[in-house]
């Protein structure tokens, strides 16, 4: 088997742990760096924070993308009590997180304990009262991250508005549920991240046509815009983006194995390419589901409205509860990338 | 108990589940605690544990309720989907997405994913939550198994099992400057409390006839409280209970016991006697007024079952929530409950 699935979810479980809120990926920068170097493959990290490792060939330039960063929240307000106000980055919603543990991530690097707190709920007034009515939704204006500690004692550690914070390392590890469903906060798109990696390892042993560059993209959930930077470095023809498909009620997506093929999304993807995948995805025996997203894009998408590549393509692994706990098929994290070295294989 | 050993035990109990009406494994814990102490201990019918520490003065009934707030299974899909509804006042906002354990029948856990599905939607639940008009419910909820609904009846899930949040959310946080977290403090710290005092009771009894209960059922009703106090006919019930901060009330959050003198009914001369002990102690106290909020004491207070009632507690936030506490609080209400019992 080239892709060992308990091998792809051992480095999964890794990376889902290691914290990358957008703007401070210092966890998962390093967990990429480690595979990607030890691929052999030349690898580099551009000044925006993209990783990239090159597989080159004469056949056409195609950069694959998956994105390592992820939901989180930026630090705004700091109260002398210490307590923190915070504003999403990316689509975070709090009703997602629930109460509990988050962590703050310090100048450092080092990790602060923090509540998410929506307040107690044996009130009528406030926020509180609205939400026991029924008459809105929670929002992060709402919540106040407890510390614990004061302003200063929080400075001194290093915490401060600008700060990233993201949910609890516990509570982002990878579950197994049966039926071969892994659950986890942040699937999206920690999940393209190892199928990178694995796919790196494999065509490091062949001889693909196609000058590959295998990209690890910043910002993909504030406008695709790790991915435009290093398009626009490298001038690909084929941009290819491996990240979640969410399971959407507006479309007919349904948890199992088979690869979502992202037809339509922030643009219209290249309808040749498209037909490829889901030709190649009913030869390699397992299927996939075509799907058009009015609500979702990937870099593939947000790519070719920048005009930086000729054709662009996206592939996914389905996955319920976008943007919270998310719960996919392990089966399609091997199927997604045995799908994907099959395309690269026939350019 | 020092401060750590406290701790220890909080975080064994809060792990231990007890959604209302399945609480065998919080019952454990209890019973192994209150046993440990030498104490007559029982358990009723209704599943109420008590423990007697005889004596001539007045009839004291000191209540702490075991039972947290959690679900109950209302529908199973084929697809082994659940649907739940709250038992007591858990909200699916406060929980966010994320595990929760099904109780089977044996007491075994079957994990599930409370969901709330895609965010990338402008349809259903989700559509009106992104517009900001609509607050998350549970009936918008699902409970994701990965198993069939056969498969769920074969390992002891059905309508009516319960579901609690999951054990791995539920470890005791330690956050700076000796602050505590967790969920279900309301009121495994009562609990604790109470098996910290009985300890010192049972060591030193102070002359009153005191039963030290864990009911059942306080979520809904202060059920359990009440059939113990029909059961002893106590002359005077204690509820130590978790003391929410709130925006409708002056409670700060520090480590004076909360002292509830506003429940409808509770005695006046009793507040006052535990104002007093509280300034004797070094500790002091605040008096509080809840518009919103219950215990045990102003349950049975309601239905003439004691002639005194009284309740109080340390200050926490987030009820019904992520709860966070202050740990030196939890020592000073033993302190203080130890006080009074020992004046009467």
């Amino acid at each position: 088997m080239t892709f060992d699935r308990e091998a792809m979810l051992a480095l999964l479980d890794e990376m889902l742990a290691s914290h990358g809120p957008i703007g401070d990926e210092r966890e998962i920068d390093a967990v990429v760096l480690r595979e990607f170097n030890a691929s052999g493959a030349h690898t580099w990290q551009d000044g925006m924070g993209n990783i990239v490792a090159h597989v080159p060939g004469k056949g056409p330039r195609v950069m694959v993308a998956a994105h390592k960063d992820e939901l989180g929240m930026i630090v705004s307000h700091m109260q002398d009590d210490g307590s923190l106000r915070v504003k999403a980055l990316g689509g975070a919603f709090p009703w997602k997180y629930g109460e509990g543990p988050l962590d703050v991530i310090a100048d450092d690097g080092g990790i602060v304990r923090a509540v998410l707190s929506f307040g107690s709920c044996h009130t009528m007034s406030g926020p509180i009262g609205e939400f026991r009515r029924g008459e809105r939704t929670p929002t992060w204006d709402d919540v106040t991250l407890f510390t614990g500690q004061s302003a200063d004692e929080l400075l001194e550690h290093g915490v401060h508005i600008g700060s990233r914070v993201v949910m609890a390392r516990e509570r982002k590890r990878l579950r197994r549920l049966p039926g071969g469903h892994i659950v986890g906060f942040g699937l999206d798109d920690r999940m393209g991240l190892v199928g990178l990696v694995f796919l790196l390892r494999q065509v490091m042993q062949e001889s693909l046509a196609a000058d590959l560059y295998l990209a690890v993209t910043t910002s993909e959930e504030t406008g695709y815009l790790g991915a435009k930077r290093v398009a626009q470095v490298l001038r690909p023809e084929i941009v290819f983006a491996l990240d979640t498909g969410p399971v959407t009620p507006d479309t007919p997506t349904t948890l199992d194995a088979r690869p979502v093929i992202w037809y339509d999304e922030e643009s219209p993807n290249s309808l040749p390419d498209c037909n490829t995948l889901l030709r190649l995805a009913n030869e390699l025996g397992f299927g996939a589901q075509p799907v058009v997203y009015e609500y979702a894009g990937s870099d593939a998408g947000g790519v070719r409205r920048t005009g930086l590549a000729d054709r662009t393509v996206a592939l996914g692994f389905p996955r319920i509860n976008s943007h919270g706990c998310e719960i996919a098929n392990a089966e399609a994290l091997v199927n997604a990338t045995r799908l994907l070295l099959a395309y690269l294989r026939q350019l | 108990m020092n401060q750590e050993e406290m701790l220890e035990l909080l975080d064994e109990l809060i792990c231990a589940h007890g959604p209302i009406g399945d609480e065998r494994e919080v019952e454990a814990v209890i019973l192994r605690e209150f046993e440990g102490t030498g104490a007559k201990v029982w358990q009723d019918g209704m599943s109420n544990i008590t423990a007697q520490v005889p004596g001539d003065g007045p009839k004291v009934l000191i209540a702490a309720h075991k039972d947290e707030l959690g679900m109950i299974v209302t529908h199973m899909a084929q697809d082994g989907v659940l649907k739940v509804a709250p038992l007591g006042g858990p909200w699916p906002w406060k929980y966010g997405e994320g595990p929760l354990d099904i109780i089977a029948t044996d007491g075994m856990i079957v994990p599930g994913v409370l969901s709330y599905g895609a965010t990338h939607t402008r349809s259903g639940p989700v559509g009106e939550y992104r517009k900001g008009t609509r607050t998350p419910a549970w009936e918008d909820v699902t409970v994701f198994t990965g198993m069939s609904r056969d498969e769920l009846r074969a390992v002891g899930v059905r309508i009516g099992s319960r579901a609690v949040v999951a054990r791995s959310r539920k470890s005791l946080l330690r956050l700076a400057n000796n602050h505590v977290g967790g969920f279900a403090f309301d009121n495994r710290v009562g609990v604790l409390i109470v098996i910290d005092a009985l300890r010192q009771l049972v060591k030193d009894p102070p002359g009153a006839d005191i039963y030290i209960s864990a009911p059942t059922a306080e979520e809904t009703g202060y059920l359990g409280a009440i059939r113990v106090a029909q059961l002893l006919q106590p002359e005077i019930v204690i509820a130590i209970d978790t003391s929410p901060l709130t925006p409708d009330t002056p409670t700060e959050f520090d480590t004076r016991p909360v002292i509830w003198v506003g429940e409808p009914g509770n005695s006046r001369p009793d507040c006052d006697t535990l104002i007093r002990l509280a300034d004797e102690l070094g500790i002091g106290s605040q008096e509080v007024v809840y518009p919103f909020a219950g215990s045990d004491a102003g349950g049975i207070q309601r239905i003439g079952l004691a002639a005194r009632t009284m309740g109080f507690g340390p200050a926490y936030i987030n009820s019904h929530g992520y709860e966070v506490t202050k740990a030196e609080s939890l020592g000073n209400v033993t302190s203080l409950l130890l006080a009074y019992l020992r004046q009467l």
